[in-house]
Order: structure tokens, then sequence, then C-alpha cells
């Protein structure tokens, strides 16, 4: 019985016929060292001459699996167990799967239902004008936020409060999402190294270019990166911010854009559009998304280098907050063109001087001396 | 003769008040320096010359690139070019230190060994390149309120300032974000360098 088992195994494995021959000229019981032994020692220019061999290749397209050993079939169920690899990169294993990615809303309702209550306390709603500002403000300024949104502000302005807790699950795998959307790689990758700074961030860790904008800059980018819209914006402003002459460190400019928004938010700019849609997160992403947008289109067109950063970010700071739908109209007609297919942007609009407002053709005015340059 | 006096008195006060009230008149032009303020990043440069032009300095952000901003005083304006200090920044500093005529280093006094390992040997290069070696520094030891902060003494001997910088112009301050008084102090002496080598310029 022992010996059928044996032979049954090898017919599966050297075809149907293999079997009886190798019982005729060898007997590979593996209670018997010496065949074994004797089966090891042939060299391997003799086995083209080996029976079993020219067995295999006449016999390939009669190979049928007659007889299945439970052996065989054990190590086929466990093979089909073994989940794909995921190589150990020594970052903080975790309970929950480390290498599963993570939705913008996941992670907002992570900080919906945390408690934040101590970095609530530090918000600051909005700007205090004393003297004359306050009273233009109060006679021409934008409209106030309606009651109900407040409490949407001010989670906005709590989870920029936060800064990044590399102990917490959720915070690493807000990172590794973005890590992973903008490389492109499936791999985890450790919390804190030098991969970091390919990505835009100053150093090793993430943590310290969050001065100003908190976790709400890793939300906004993780926003940019999971919406599959803005995700190949994303990864076109990436490849320019990698550029060789005109390179920007991505992540941390993004840092400034959401403080950007921050600002804006807090000054009211945003509160007429968020009252308009009722909702203020959305509408907080949106204008991220386009200013970041209107940035990378200034900065390709008018080619600047990192030694404009800063003047590009004031003008971009004066531009946002006076004209947040200007910008948001852009966002919205450049989705619409990606999702029709049309390729590259960022270069393509027909940019006037930069004294003319670079979107002047796409702005509905009706005029009609303008329809001659709309394409 | 006393009448005249009195008269001669009130309209003295006449005049005087005529001016105090109507002919402010501009102040005399201040005069402005160029210096170019260096540091790792974090070690506080946004947020000590935010303080010093009365801005908040709650909401500061990385600095990317550079920026500039002029900072005012009694006697004099500093036009300050500030430099991000990260890694892949600071290769560049070099390529604005054209037309600077002073330095202002900031350092974190209670950041880890490495750091300030790394901090040494940037003021090191600073002190050392062409275009700053006879510029005066002031030199700032910041975040003095966090207890891991290193004092005075220990900087300057693990900083080897007085070897280094010999016959150069240096000031070396404990400073934070609380104490603006000292700071303001601090700058007040680094003004008076600076007029000291324009005179000198002038004078030759």
């Amino acid at each position: 019985m022992n010996e059928k088992s044996c032979l049954s195994k090898h017919a599966l494995l050297f075809g149907k016929d293999g079997g009886e021959r190798m019982s005729a000229g060898y007997s590979p019981s593996y209670d018997n060292d010496k065949s074994v032994l004797a089966f090891r020692g042939i060299p391997i220019s003799e086995l083209k001459n080996h029976g079993i061999l020219q067995a295999l290749t006449t016999e390939a397209n009669e190979w049928e699996p007659r007889v299945v050993s439970t052996e065989v079939v054990r190590a086929q169920e466990e093979w089909e167990a073994v989940d794909t690899i995921q190589p150990e990169t020594g970052s903080q294993a975790n309970s929950e799967q480390p290498g599963q990615l993570i939705s913008f809303s996941e992670a907002l309702q992570y900080f919906q239902t945390v408690d934040l209550s101590s970095f609530k306390k530090r918000i600051q709603p909005t700007i205090r004008r004393t003297g004359l500002a306050a009273l233009r403000h109060y006679l021409f300024g934008p409209p106030k936020l309606h009651q109900g949104l407040r409490e949407e502000r001010d989670l906005v302005l709590t989870i920029a409060q936060c800064g990044l807790d590399s102990q917490d699950p959720v915070h690493g795998r807000v990172l590794q999402t973005i890590y992973k959307k903008l490389t492109g790689s499936k791999f985890d990758c450790a919390l804190h190294g030098d991969h970091w700074e390919d990505l835009g961030f100053q150093g090793a860790n993430p943590a310290t270019d969050l001065r100003g904008a908190g976790f709400l800059a890793l939300l906004h980018l993780l926003y940019l990166v999971m919406d599959s819209k803005t995700l190949l914006m994303a990864q076109e402003i990436f490849r320019l911010s990698r550029h060789h002459i005109q390179q920007f460190p991505f992540c941390l400019m993004s840092v400034n854009i959401t403080h950007i928004a921050i600002q804006a938010l807090r000054e009211e700019c945003l509160s007429r559009e968020c009252n308009r849609q009722q909702k203020v997160i959305p509408v907080v992403n949106s204008f991220y998304a386009a200013t970041f947008l209107h940035l990378a289109h200034v900065w390709r067109t008018q080619r600047k280098t990192i030694s404009d950063s800063s003047f590009v970010l004031k003008d971009l700071e004066v531009l946002a907050k006076k004209s947040p739908r200007r910008l948001l109209k852009t966002l919205e007609l450049y989705l619409a063109r990606v999702s029709k297919g049309q390729a590259s942007l960022l270069g393509a609009q027909k940019c006037c001087g930069p004294e003319a407002p670079p979107f002047k053709d796409l702005t509905f005015t009706g005029k009609s001396d303008l329809q001659p340059h709309s394409s | 003769m006393s009448d005249l006096r009195i008269t001669e008195a009130f309209l003295y006060m006449d005049y005087l008040c005529f001016r105090a009230l109507c002919c402010k008149g501009p102040p005399p032009a201040r005069p402005e320096y160029d210096l170019v303020c260096i540091g790792l990043t974090g070690s506080g440069k946004t947020s000590l010359l935010s303080k010093l032009c009365s801005e908040s300095p709650e909401n500061v952000v990385s600095t990317t690139g550079f920026s500039i901003k002029a900072v005012p005083f009694q006697n004099a304006i500093l036009n300050v070019k500030e430099l991000g200090g990260a890694d892949n920044i600071r290769k560049y500093w070099s390529r604005y230190y054209q037309g600077s005529q002073g330095v202002i280093f900031v350092l974190d006094s209670a950041s880890s060994e490495d750091d300030l390992e790394t901090a040494r040997n940037e003021l090191h290069s600073a002190l050392q390149h062409p275009q700053l070696c006879t510029l005066p520094f002031l030199i700032l030891a910041n975040h003095q309120d966090k207890p891991a902060a290193r004092s005075v003494q220990e900087i300057k001997k693990y900083f080897e300032l007085e070897p280094l910088a010999r016959g150069k112009r240096w000031i070396l301050q404990p400073c934070s974000l609380d104490d603006m008084d000292a700071l303001k102090d601090s700058f007040s002496q680094l003004i008076n360098l600076l007029e000291e080598k324009d005179h000198e310029a002038l004078r030759m």
C-alpha cells in the first residue's frame, strides 16, 4: 500500500506512464535511501537520455494528473491560502490591515468621532477686526456663515490644530495612502525615512512640516489623491514639481495652500459659497484643489522657480481671497475636460500676459469680442 | 522788559503747539540694511521675525524657498531675507548671500545632538563663506523657554565661537518668543555694529 501511494505520487509528477517506467528502472521508495541517492547522482548532461524526461517531452500533450494524493491536495490548499506577500519594512505592525488605502470620508468620519476638545479650545473661527476695518467689514463685507454650518467650520479649524500622531493607526494609513497614490507604489513605506523627501516634505519626518495647517494639510492631500479626477491633476502637478529647473517641494507647497484655505475660511471669504451649497468641507476641499491648480498653472506658464515661491504664494493668497468663485469655476471646467479625456491642461490654456487675468476666456461673460478667442 | 519775554515765551509755546499738532511731517529717513536670516528648519526664524513685525507667530507655515520681511526699529529698518532651512534648500543658501550687510543665525537650543551638530556645521560654513566672513553676525539661541535648552555658555563652547569667530564681530543672544525685550536689545546691538561698519566704509 505504501509503495503504491509512493508510485502514484510519482505518477502525478512524471506522467502517466512514467510511474511504471520508474518502477521498472528504479524504486523511489522514500524508505529506501539508497535509491534516492542513486537518483540524485545522475549528472545533468545525462538527463536528456534519461527515460523519464523523454517520456515527459513526448507525452506533454497527454499530461493528466490521474491520481491525486491527499498530500498534494493539502499542499495545494495551503498554497492558495497564502496571501499576497507584504514585505516587512520595519514600520509599526498594527492589528488593522496596514496595507489598506483609506478613503477621505473614512478619515473624516474618524475625526468626527474622536475627541478633539483639547484642540477645539485653541481655534479662532473668525478674524477679529477693530475700528474702521470692522465697520467696513460690517457694511460691505461678505455675508456671515449660516448658523447650521458653523459646527462644520469649527471642525475644519480644529483638525487644522491637530498634529500628526505617529502612534495613531489612522494617521499612519493616511500617510501611506498619500504615498502610494502619488508614487504608484504597492507596498507600505516606513513612517520615518528619506523617501518623504521624494514627495516634497522637508525631511524624514512629515510631522515637522505641518506647522500652520496641521492634519488638515494631510486630509487635503488625501482628498486630492483619492478622487479619481483630481488624482490626474495631482499626478501632473507632482511631475511638474520634479522638473529639473522648475522643481518645488510638492507637499510643502500643498501645506502652504491649505494654510491659505484656512485663512480664507477664517476671513469669511468662502462664506458665500458655503451658504449657497449648504456645506463647508466640500467647498474648502474644492477651494484647496482650485488654488493648487492655479498655482501649478502660473508656475508652469510663467516659468517660476523655487526662488520665486514666496512671491507666487503671496499673489496667490490675494487672488484666492478676492475671487474664490472664479477659481472654483476654473476647477470645475478643468475637471470636466479631464473626465472627457482631454489631455493635460496645465499649459494648454491661452495664457494672456501676467497683467490680464489668465482665465478670461473661461468666464461666462457673453461678450461678443471674447467669442473669437474661445476655441 | 519782562512783558516782552513773556510774550516771546507765549509765542514760542504757540509755535511748539502748532508744530506738535500739525507739522508732524515725515520722520527723518531711517537707514536701511539688508540682512540674511539663516538656520535649520524649525529653529524659529519666521516666528521671531513675525513677532518683531508685530504679527502673530501662531499661524506660521514652514518657509518654502525664501521670504523677505522689512522689520522696523526705532533707528533703522532691516530688510531681512529669510531662507528656508530644510536639507534640500540649504544648498541654495549661498545664492542669496550677495548684497547682505549682516547675518542673523537662529538655532534651536533645545534640539537633539544631531541637529545641533548640523547647525554648527552650517554656522561654520557661513562664518567662513567669502561673502559673509566680514559681516557682523547675530546668533540667536532660540527656544530658551524649553526645559532641554542649553545655556549660552554651553552653546558658546559647543559652537567654538571664540576661536572660530575671532576677529569678526558677533553677538550671541539667548532668546525665546516670550521675551521680546531681550530680542529687541540684541537687534539694537546689531544695528550699532552695522552703523559702525557703514561709517568705516564711508571713511575709507
